[in-house]
């Protein structure tokens, strides 16, 4: 089983890894609270079996060439680039160009980010390591993933792509990042999935927005067919920051996404946006909160998916207005479109609501494509296969078009064309 | 009319408030098998009975109490629960006349129509109290079209061949911890058969009402429209004021064969606790039907009692064309907790359903709606639409919607809407500037808000639930 698995290996590997975390802790919290149960309602779809009864090692190893990493287009963006193979950290390839001393970038788990301030006030301060499983892994293993610290009044020049390779066999690899910025700084960050091979990733980013902050963040998942992800994201605002979070998720047999925010104080906007599109066997599951803690916030969300073959999708969003969260507007929608038979939809749109002056809605769809759409269209002389074509890919964009990096949404959006032709 | 139902609720204390002085044929507290063998015996049951009877207890006895919903209470102690109580007058009467002037009294005063139902004509009662059918009205009129409508004891021994067919076959003994345990130890109910091809002219009707102190109801409705009938059937409680939390699990059964139509409404007023949360009843309710080819079943619901409401009426849409509807209001106020919803569970082709869900809450409450949307494999173009909205009012009070979708036919369409405010300052503004007081315009506002569900009520009920409806939203306002 790949508990005991990596209980044991924490054993021999501890001295490898970076010290200055709080990794014994971690690992004793795994061992108590294990992989998180099916009875568990927010894993209740969603079968981690293939996961947690695997052979999945966390040693793994890394040998990178340049030429491989040009392949991927993300990598020659006109954008800084830190990658990460097989879960380190490779600062040869890693092209950071910073001249300004108030933006702090590089690899989370060099020793000198790791004494900073920043990293001590911080790190591990909006996960809950000792409830779930695969965060308590990912702060015993982790080794590598970007830091950004954005001092007051700064900005992040051009955008930030966190290019996660992973090529190797049967092995779970840890990406750990974190992302702070301080009063109304500013910054684009993009998390770039790609793997080969029959392997696990398994990610945590913290955000930390402070006073009138802004953050775009992307997480763009092209894992292979073999490949198994399991993410959280954890953010947390504060007064008048705005986020706009955007996920697009079609790699991969498996992919579990968590995203949070606690919105902590007055006039934040919230944004999570998310396009997901599985088929043949592949699974997705998304699951977000939107915590409006304080009053007079915003949040929306809008995910949307496509399904096809043998392809399963979760979809659970909850928005929490606690009791002080007056005057909170929050708003989701998700809409999924069934084209097989054999493909399946779950959704599980929540609101929970203790506050009594607020404007709260939810909508959830799954359908299919509407034929009189069709018929309009082959009415002008366009073909069948084109006009669902032409469909599928305006409901996507909606999505798509939110990535605020143009690069990365033309590259996306390519993307999209390729998966929409197959 | 039905514009003065929520209207009324705008008054003091629960009106409903007194206990009867009957003598009581009661059983000590707890629960073991001969206990079921007491209730079974009693009731001059036939063994197939008992023996269903004892599979279900022995059932849940492996069963733990679930936890999922979104209520909170103290354990409940099923062995300090009275488990058999009956009025002693158990002989046939034949004429009003003939009823325990104590229980016409009662009646009268909740403003049941056995004294007027020579006006309100067309409505045959099965009232209940506590445990045992006392009368059962206009039983001749209807047994002329071959309807059978009487209380489940009676069922049981002139109609076992229905009763053993139907009953379990929606909810079987095995379903849930709280049905189970009403399969185990269910006292009384109704009954209700409607032959082929025949329309009920009557709004059938049963008046449940807990009496005894400490007793459980563990009722249990059956009813069945056989191909192309139809029937209406309207269920109402009301229960005395007591201190002790009274436990409530219920179980009804609908089957509505090919072509046939079930509209079933209940207006539920139970005992909802005092101002601080003592008290009230602990209802916990399996509702749930399954439709034939063509066939429909629709839910209306009014819930304002209970302090706790665990409820689902579920529709199984399992033949082609059939219709599932939900409509309900569940207001909440003080430190009531409700959690209700429904399942539309679609298997049949070109099945639709809808789910309208108005929830209100007030004071202290929680109001939560649960649902869920199954499409299976073989659902094509299978249609529904759900829409669930909050009013909230107050900021001590929660409203939380917990929709589930699962969805598995690509010709599937499903919809779900949902939406939490609070009543707007400009719209309480707008009725003030017309000569419209504060707490009038929030009744009219609540009324408006709640329309699309009470329109759904028969019209014979529209009156009763006018009377039944009486929690206080007086004082949440502001």
């Amino acid at each position: 089983m790949l508990k005991e698995k990596l209980i044991s290996e924490y054993k021999e590997l501890e001295r490898s890894l970076s010290t200055g975390i709080a990794r014994d802790e971690a690992i004793a919290a795994f061992e108590r609270a294990g992989f998180p149960a099916k009875k568990n309602e927010e894993w209740r779809f969603t079968n981690i079996a293939p996961i947690t009864g695997g052979s999945f090692s966390a040693r793994t190893e890394s040998s990178i060439d340049k030429k491989k990493l040009e392949k991927y287009p993300e990598y020659n963006f006109d954008a800084t680039v830190i990658v990460i193979h097989n879960g380190h950290y490779n600062n040869e390839l890693s092209k950071i160009v910073n001249k300004d001393k108030n933006v702090i970038l590089g690899n989370l788990f060099d020793p000198k980010n790791i004494k900073s301030d920043t990293f001590k006030n911080n790190f591990g301060k909006s996960v809950n390591t000792a409830f779930d499983g695969f965060t308590a892994v990912n702060t015993s293993f982790a080794n590598a993933g970007a830091f950004v610290h954005v001092k007051k009044n700064a900005r992040l020049e051009k955008p930030l792509i966190v290019l996660n390779i992973n090529d190797s066999n049967d092995t779970i690899s840890n990406t750990r990042n974190l992302i702070v910025l301080e009063d109304n700084a500013y910054a684009d960050v993009s998390e770039i999935y790609y793997s080969e091979n029959k392997n696990v990733s398994n990610s945590v980013t913290e955000i930390f927005l402070s006073e009138n902050s802004e953050l775009h963040h992307n997480k763009i998942q092209n894992d292979g067919p073999d490949s198994y992800h399991v993410g959280t994201t954890s953010v947390h605002q504060e007064k008048s920051s705005r986020l706009f979070s955007n996920v697009i998720s079609w790699g991969g047999v498996f992919i579990r996404n968590n995203l949070n925010s606690l919105l902590g104080a007055s006039g934040i906007d919230c944004y999570f946006r998310g396009f997901y599109l599985a088929k043949d066997n592949q699974f997705i599951d998304n699951h977000t909160l939107a915590d409006h803690a304080m009053p007079a916030s915003h949040s929306n969300e809008l995910y949307r998916g496509i399904l096809n073959g043998n392809g399963s999708a979760v979809f659970n969003g909850k928005i929490m207005v606690r009791k002080d969260a007056q005057k909170t507007n929050a708003y989701q929608t998700n809409n999924n479109i069934l084209l097989s038979d054999d493909a399946s939809a779950n959704a599980k749109p929540q609101l929970e609501i203790f506050a009594d002056d607020v404007k709260c809605s939810h909508g959830a769809t799954t359908g299919q494509i509407d034929e009189e759409e069709i018929f309009y269209l082959r009415s002008r002389g366009i073909g069948e296969t084109e006009a669902r074509k032409l469909l599928l890919s305006a409901f996507a964009h909606q999505v798509i078009d939110e990535i605020a990096f143009t690069q990365l949404k033309e590259r996306v959006a390519a993307l999209l064309d390729e998966k929409l032709s197959s | 009319m039905n514009d003065d139902i929520i209207l009324n609720k705008i008054s003091g204390d629960y009106e409903w408030g007194f206990t009867t002085d009957i003598d009581m044929e009661t059983l000590p507290k707890g629960l073991n098998e001969d206990v079921i063998k007491f209730i079974s015996r009693k009731k001059n049951e036939p063994a197939f009975m008992l023996e269903w009877r004892l599979k279900a207890y022995k059932h849940w006895l492996t069963l733990e109490e679930p936890d999922w919903a979104n209520i909170h209470h103290p354990p409940i102690n099923y062995q300090d629960v009275i488990y058999y109580a009956a009025p002693k007058t158990e002989k046939k009467l034949n004429s009003l006349e003939e009823l325990d002037p104590k229980i016409k009294e009662t009646y009268e005063k909740l403003g049941i129509p056995l004294v007027e139902q020579q006006f309100l004509a067309g409505v045959a009662v099965d009232a209940v109290m506590d445990s045992v059918s006392v009368i059962t009205t206009y039983r001749e009129k209807l047994s002329d079209l071959g309807i059978i409508f009487c209380s489940i004891s009676e069922a049981v021994k002139e109609h076992p061949e229905l009763v053993k067919k139907y009953l379990g076959s929606v909810v079987p003994y095995s379903d849930n911890f709280f049905a189970t345990l009403n399969s185990a130890v269910f006292s009384d109910g109704s009954f209700v058969y409607i032959p082929k091809g025949v329309r009920c002219p009557m709004e059938l009707s049963t008046y449940f009402r807990i009496n005894a102190a400490n007793t459980g109801q563990f009722e249990r409705t059956l009813i069945i429209a056989d191909e192309g009938a139809y029937v209406s059937y309207l269920e109402g409680c009301t229960a005395p004021m007591r201190d002790e939390n009274q436990l409530h699990a219920a179980v009804v059964e609908l089957i509505a064969l090919d072509n046939a139509e079930i509209k079933y409404s209940t207006v539920q007023n139970w005992y909802p606790g005092d101002k601080d949360g003592k008290g009230g009843i602990y209802n916990f309710v399996t509702k749930r039907g399954i439709c034939g080819e063509n066939a429909k079943i629709s839910w209306t619901q009014v819930e304002t009692g209970s302090a706790i409401t665990w409820k689902y009426p579920s529709v199984i849409l399992k033949g082609d064309n059939s219709i599932g509807e939900f409509y309900s209001v569940a207001l909440t106020n003080n430190y009531q907790q409700a959690d209700t919803g429904t399942k539309m569970i679609h298997i049949g082709k070109n099945t639709k359903s809808r789910i309208v869900s108005k929830g209100i809450s007030a004071g202290f409450s929680q109001n939560s709606y649960r649902g869920l949307v199954r499409v299976g494999k073989n659902a094509v173009n299978a249609r529904n639409f759900s829409q669930c909205d909050s009013l909230l009012m107050g900021d001590k009070c929660g409203a939380h919607t917990f929709p589930y979708f699962d969805i598995k036919n690509k010709k599937a369409t499903v919809e779900h809407e949902a939406t939490t405010s609070k009543i707007g300052e400009d719209i309480i503004f707008y009725c003030n500037q017309r000569g419209i007081s504060e707490e009038d315009a929030v009744a009219l506002i609540v009324n408006g808000y709640a329309k699309e569900v009470l329109n759904q009520l028969p019209m014979e009920f529209a009156v009763e639930a006018q009377k039944l409806l009486a929690i206080s939203l007086e004082g949440s306002v502001g």
